[in-house]
């Protein structure tokens, strides 16, 4: 399937999806919302935190999806003696061809276009700010030298909710540059006996590329051609809005819990996501649905809990539940 | 070509939302007027028939038909709107009103092509009804209770109209004679009068002539009614008869009222003195030395007039107790007359209460003695009360005027020098006409006012009072006087 096609064909996506998921099936059991989670960030350019306990697969899933997406795969470790060196690249000295010495950039593994910044909340903030130019920019300036990142770009970080101790919470500013904050929890019986299968005995997955670069930065234009209806983007807005504590539209635990609501960026992610869903369930239009599905994802780490909030251990997932119900 | 397939399925299902806003339209209309009915309903029901026109009824049906609308815009959705709703009642996920909203603004590209053939599918898969099916709100559901109300009011209002017109079959022409006749009195006091209306005997016989007229009044209301008018027109009768008798004998109002006070008030016609018309015309005549004024005379003539009315209407009444066989004499004491007496305007009402008489005589006392202790204390200020002592005037002071002088005279008598100042009566200056010729026209209209208007009984005497106190004496003492 070439760009013509895909843009002849546009109701191909949902068929795409699919397939993607029977590829991911094949290595990782379960997890369908942090499969779609992870592709929906992939069609809408964003980028997306995956929180969740060690051991549940994170790893493995965004490894097996760059695999099925043929996308060229890097992971960083974050340390806390991790330096922005690192995860950019540097120059190193070196001879060229007339014995001269030059200086030559060495790429970092942020030249990649699936990132996987494994706990990404253990490096310092400086090591953190790092990755922003390249998460927002799509590029690295280093030396004076601007260095492009291949398109597709995506940075897919993980957190370990568990040990905070030594760990630096991410800032505000690059927590609102992920699209989504998308948790992971345990696997159900049934799951964790297909794991036990899968991973114990005898199992080799053969994992077969589903979309290609091109075909993926074909679809992701189209993603912004999908219609949607001006009550629909009401919705949107007035849902943004409400997590703001004081507005008019809050509910009252926002008003209670929350310091800060969403972003503009927060309403500009959740119509995108709302559109990416649509397409990949064979729709051509954005629905009311869609941008509830999507709110909790996109909501989550936008809502900046207060003291209270966080001493109520309130979770921003209820507080966005709170304000659905307000509004239907 | 798709999109104009959608277009097609949208205007068909725009005429489909039209044609539910005009029966949502008639049918609060309908609604509207059932409760109206049902309202009228209960008014016939309680209050007995009530009598409505063919305008009142067209004037209803525009005026539900304006409420219909207002609620029909009120309360319906836009069209979009329906198409939101219909979406989710279908589980579309907004694709109709997406595609409806795109369609409309002109949008294009190959999402939103393909958008609106999924659409038009859905359309043409379900189908028009089922995207817009026909409903009511709940409302509906009160239709019927109301109606209930309707019917049950108009059947039971009906049964007891019938009721009340089965009996009096053979009295109805009855009451029509005496209301053509009460009618020929009324035009005749009215043309005498000048205006129609003025007085509350006419607007006492205008009810009684309404309720004997009507059909569904039960036979001892439009008795009541009739009763009630034969003792307003005695009431007047006797006030006026009384007033002209005081005017003759003044001596004898003070028994009068001396008997009210003694609690000997009755009403009707057992209170009538028997005092014959032609005498008190005589008196009149005598008085008044063969001129008597227009405006008494006229006040004669309505005395008259309503004496025979008093006469008749006595004479009928007790002629249709006699045919229907019922007798009012329980009701005139029980609380039974209450109704009809509540019925009646300003003074009949007031005036048939025993306490209300009690205490307007009690009043009309305590003027009365007022007047009499002012006589007393001031001898030397109130002129012509006093009792001349033989040829010897009473002492009349002169009260020093403030208004300016027209006129300085001198004079000498017994050897002594006088000067007089001749001032004007009123501050303008002097009058120059003849006295007699502007008194005349002032005792007239007093005399007209006097007679005509409604002067409450206790205030007769101190105004009688007033006037001889000025110095108007009746003219028989005024001969004895100078004889």
């Amino acid at each position: 399937m070439n760009k013509n096609e895909m843009n002849a064909e546009a109701p191909l996506l949902i068929d795409i999806y699919s397939r993607l998921k029977e590829e991911l099936s094949k290595t990782i059991v379960g997890q369908d919302e942090l499969i779609r989670g992870l592709f929906i960030s992939v069609l809408c350019q964003g980028h997306a935190l995956v929180e969740g306990v060690p051991g549940l697969g994170k790893t493995l899933m965004i490894r097996s999806l760059s695999r099925v997406l043929d996308l060229k795969y890097s992971r960083i470790q974050f340390t806390p003696d991790l330096m922005p060196a690192d995860i950019l690249g540097t120059n190193f000295i070196t001879e060229d061809d007339a014995g001269r010495r030059v200086f030559k950039f060495y790429k970092g593994p942020v030249f990649g276009q699936i990132i996987l910044a494994d706990e990404i909340n253990r490096a310092t903030p400086k090591t953190q700010s790092a990755l922003l130019e390249a998460m927002q920019e799509g590029h690295v300036t280093l030396f004076g030298e601007q260095h492009d990142l291949q398109a597709p770009f995506v940075v897919f970080a993980t957190q370990n909710p568990l040990e905070m101790e030594g760990t630096y919470p991410l800032p505000e500013a690059q927590v609102d540059r992920f699209l989504f904050k998308l948790l992971i929890d345990y696997p159900s019986q049934e799951e964790l006996s297909r794991i036990l299968d899968q991973t114990t005995e005898d199992y080799s997955a053969n994992v077969s590329t589903v979309l290609n670069t091109d075909q993926i930065l074909a679809l992701q234009p189209m993603i912004k051609q999908v219609p949607i209806a001006s009550h629909v983007k009401d919705f949107a807005i007035r849902l943004v809005m409400a997590t703001h504590p004081g507005h008019a539209l809050a509910t009252e635990p926002v008003n209670a819990f929350v310091k800060y609501g969403a972003s503009p960026r927060g309403l500009q992610g959740i119509v995108k996501a709302a559109k990416a869903t649509a397409l990949i369930e064979g729709r051509f239009n954005a629905s009311i649905e869609d941008i509830k599905s999507v709110a909790k994802p996109v909501l989550r780490h936008r809502i900046l809990l207060n003291l209270k909030g966080i001493a109520e251990g309130v979770h921003p997932d209820n507080l966005v539940n709170s304000i659905i119900e307000s509004l239907e | 070509m798709q999109g104009q397939a959608f277009k097609l399925q949208i205007l068909r299902l725009k005429k489909r939302y039209h044609w539910m806003l005009a029966i949502h339209t008639l049918l609060y209309t309908v609604f509207s007027l059932l409760c109206i009915a049902a309202a009228y309903s209960c008014l016939m029901f309680f209050f007995g028939f009530v009598e409505i026109s063919i305008q009142w009824v067209g004037w209803s049906v525009i005026g539900c038909l304006c409420l219909g609308i207002t609620i029909t815009f009120y309360v319906s959705e836009s069209f979009n709107g329906t198409l939101i709703r219909a979406d989710q009642r279908m589980g579309n996920r907004d694709l109709l009103s997406t595609a409806y909203e795109y369609m409309r603004l002109g949008k294009s590209g190959r999402i939103v092509n393909s958008m609106i053939d999924q659409a038009r599918e859905r359309v043409s898969q379900y189908g028009i009804k089922e995207i817009l099916p026909f409903a009511v709100g709940r409302w509906v559901y009160l239709a019927l209770p109301v109606f209930l109300i309707a019917l049950v009011c108009h059947t039971a209002a009906q049964q007891k109209h019938r009721a009340n017109v089965d009996t009096p079959d053979a009295l109805h022409p009855k009451m029509v004679e005496i209301s053509d006749q009460i009618n020929t009195y009324k035009q005749t006091r009215e043309s005498e009068s000048g205006s129609s209306g003025e007085s509350h005997l006419i607007r006492r016989i205008n009810q009684t002539q309404k309720v004997i007229t009507d059909p569904g009044v039960q036979t001892r209301e439009a008795l009541r009614s009739v009763q009630g008018l034969l003792d307003t027109v005695s009431r007047e009768n006797q006030s006026d008869i009384q007033d002209l008798a005081d005017f003759l004998n003044p001596g004898q109002s003070d028994q009068n009222t001396g008997q009210n006070q003694n609690g000997q008030t009755a009403s009707g016609s057992d209170q009538i003195p028997v005092v014959n018309v032609d005498d008190l015309e005589q008196d009149l005549k005598d008085l008044f030395d063969d001129k008597i004024p227009e405006a008494l005379s006229q006040g004669l003539s309505d005395l008259e007039d309503r004496l025979e009315l008093e006469n008749y209407l006595d004479q009928m009444l007790q002629d249709m107790m006699d045919e229907t066989g019922q007798d009012l004499t329980e009701d005139s004491t029980g609380g039974g007359d209450q109704e009809s007496m509540t019925d009646q305007s300003d003074a009949g009402s007031s005036m048939n209460d025993p306490s209300v008489e009690e205490g307007r005589d009690a009043g009309g006392d305590a003027l009365a003695d007022q007047a009499r202790t002012d006589q007393k204390g001031s001898d030397n200020y109130i002129a012509g009360t006093e009792k001349s002592k033989g040829d010897e005037k009473a002492v009349r002071p002169i009260r020093s005027s403030s208004s300016r002088v027209v006129r300085e005279k001198e004079g000498t008598y017994d050897d002594a020098h006088f000067r007089f100042s001749i001032r004007a009566l009123t501050a303008l200056g002097e009058v120059t006409g003849n006295e007699q010729d502007i008194l005349k026209n002032y005792v007239r209209m007093n005399e007209s006012v006097m007679l005509k208007e409604d002067i409450p009984e206790s205030y007769r005497e101190l105004i009688k009072q007033y006037f001889l106190a000025i110095g108007m004496t009746r003219p028989d003492q005024e001969r004895k006087k100078d004889e």
